[in-house]
């Protein structure tokens, strides 16, 4: 089994094992559609970064679209399960703009979500369970967590000056920019007590448990309790485990505020420049569909594991048989299969192929495979 | 280990001697030699010379872990990095120009000449004034000389070309500094080594 394997490339190892940790977990392979209808995108654009969609118009006359998106189609499709969960997980790929280029990407996504009354267990499962996924890929992770409750509890806050551009003061908080917050601050006329509080919010940035006293020094009001309460919870559950120095806190992360509420992750592995894994809680797009209950999830870009785990290929194969065009193809067909349950890779060809490597070269003459110096 | 990504040029002199302030070797980068890559082995730190207009890039794809870029070039290209400190140096702002005897048509578009076409867009959009970008690469003061546009938007430093060419501001859009920025993963796993980068820079420029 090991050598079936050894064959896979990293996504594809990654995506097996993930597979059989979620099914475990009690999470249903979630099969999509390849196509939604456009003007399904449309009514809820403001969930797709960018807003840009392939459309195509099928042969019924109907406007279709690539998916760019595959949590939005699960939640369309959820059933209500009156107090019950509905787990499912997915590997699918959706169709966004490349970044820096005019034209769209095929992204594969493996991810898995929670529909239903998402309680404290809930969570800490869904966590637990992005922790593990980044672990499959490497033992160098942390998981970065915010809570949308603590960073607009402070943009909310009344001590913040009406005048105040939130949409700067966000942008600040998603570059760590300290520098320019307080510019903004300053232009508003923003009191010291509030402009010390979302400076601290910028710079918190450490585990959860050493993190904690220091999100307890900005809280004010009864959202960012709960919202502390429920990272606290977190903490207990990991305090002690291996996960405790992994998980971290950055209040940089802001996904979408009008969908996710509650706590919103990150994950990053060390050998991959970008976010590897992304997800949270995201009740408010249930409840846009009428659904009323809650959901949390994540999804890990698998082709950010293609493009930084190159496989190591010194060899094309371990062994090139050069054969003459009328050799007898029943003898080297057998020559090549005893190679290969040998474990080794077998390449035949009739002339020397420019370009490629293997290990040892060989000639099939008269029924024997010959060493040759070519 | 660690990378860091420079900025070819009038920047990296200033950049290269608050380096030298925080007991960073950066003895070997010079300008005049094509050499790129540069090891402080002491430090543990690799230097690379790069356009200024992509130090961002290398930093956003993790081949530096940080940089020092210009504000211009994040509010142009919007990297997704971190942005840790105003270093103070290279001021200077984006400013809309024009010839000095320039009087503005408002029943037609603005015709824009600029190497920012982002900045430009987003600071008339934000007047809802209509305009047509010309993109340039350099020497964009020739363009309202030759009457390709009505106005340039470009960094200003001390205004002398502008005045050598007889044109002058006659609107400011943002001022502009040197940035250290940091890839958001390399964040992650050498939160010290980056802290400690900042924290040294920031307590040499204060």
């Amino acid at each position: 089994m090991d050598s079936v394997l050894d064959t896979l490339k990293k996504e594809e190892r990654v995506a097996l094992s993930l597979r059989q940790l979620y099914e475990r977990f009690g999470y249903k392979k979630y099969k999509m559609s390849r196509f939604e209808e456009y003007g399904f995108y449309m009514d809820n654009k403001s969930f797709i970064p960018g807003g840009q969609i392939i459309s195509f118009t099928d042969l019924d006359g109907r406007l279709l679209a690539l998916k760019p998106d595959v949590t939005l189609s699960i939640v369309k499709n959820a059933k209500e399960l009156k107090g019950c969960f509905d787990k499912l997980y997915y590997i699918e790929n959706v169709y966004k703009p490349a970044k820096g280029a005019h034209k769209f990407k095929e992204i594969s996504q493996l991810g898995l979500e929670a529909l239903g009354p998402v309680d404290g267990y809930t969570t800490l499962e869904v966590v637990t369970l992005a922790l593990r996924s980044l672990q499959s890929v490497e033992d160098d992770f942390v998981l970065d967590l915010s809570h949308i409750g603590i960073v607009t509890g402070l943009l909310e806050s009344s001590e913040l000056p009406a005048n105040a551009d939130k949409e700067q003061i966000l942008q600040c908080i998603v570059s760590k920019n300290v520098h320019d917050l307080g510019r903004q601050l300053k232009a508003c006329n923003a009191g010291e007590g509030i402009a010390a509080k979302l400076e601290k919010l910028i710079t918190i940035n450490g585990s959860l448990g050493s993190a904690l006293p220091e999100i307890c020094s900005i809280i004010s009001g009864g959202a960012m309790e709960e919202a502390y309460e429920e990272l606290s919870d977190i903490y207990k559950a990991i305090k002690g485990g291996e996960y405790e120095n992994r998980v971290r806190v950055d209040f940089s992360i802001i996904n979408d505020i009008n969908y996710y509420c509650g706590i919103i992750f990150h994950g990053y592995v060390s050998r991959v420049p970008r976010m590897l894994l992304s997800g949270g809680r995201y009740d408010k797009l249930l409840q846009k569909f009428g659904k009323g209950v809650g959901a949390i999830g994540f999804a890990l870009i698998l082709d950010e594991i293609a493009a930084y785990y190159p496989e190591d290929k010194d060899l094309d194969a371990d062994v090139l048989i050069l054969y003459e065009k009328d050799a007898d193809c029943k003898g080297l067909l057998e020559a090549v299969t005893r190679l290969a349950e040998n474990g080794l890779k077998v390449r035949t060809e009739t002339s020397l192929p420019q370009g490629l490597s293997y290990g040892r070269i060989v000639r099939y003459v008269k029924g024997k495979l010959e060493e040759t110096d070519v | 280990m660690f990378n860091i990504a420079l900025p070819k040029g009038r920047l990296a002199e200033k950049v290269c001697s608050l380096l030298a302030k925080i007991g960073f070797d950066t003895s070997g980068i010079n300008d005049d030699n094509r050499k790129l890559v540069f090891v402080d082995e002491k430090n543990g730190v690799s230097y690379f010379l790069v356009k200024p207009s992509d130090v961002a890039i290398y930093v956003e794809y993790g081949a530096a872990d940080v940089g020092v870029v210009g504000k211009d070039i994040l509010l142009e290209y919007k990297p997704d990095v971190y942005e840790l400190l105003d270093l103070n140096i290279g001021k200077c702002r984006v400013a809309v120009a024009a010839k000095n005897d320039f009087r503005e048509n408002k029943e037609r578009p603005l015709r824009v000449a600029t190497k920012f076409v982002n900045i430009a867009e987003e600071y008339y959009s934000s007047l809802n004034r209509e305009i047509e970008i010309i993109r340039l690469n350099g020497s964009i003061e020739l363009a309202p000389i030759l009457n390709m546009s009505d106005v340039i938007v470009d960094l200003v430093e001390t205004g002398t070309t502008l005045k050598e060419n007889n044109m002058s501001v006659i609107a400011e859009i943002v001022p502009i500094s040197a940035r250290l920025i940091a890839n958001k993963s390399s964040y992650k796993f050498k939160t010290v080594a980056i802290d400690s980068l900042k924290e040294k820079l920031a307590e040499v420029i204060a």
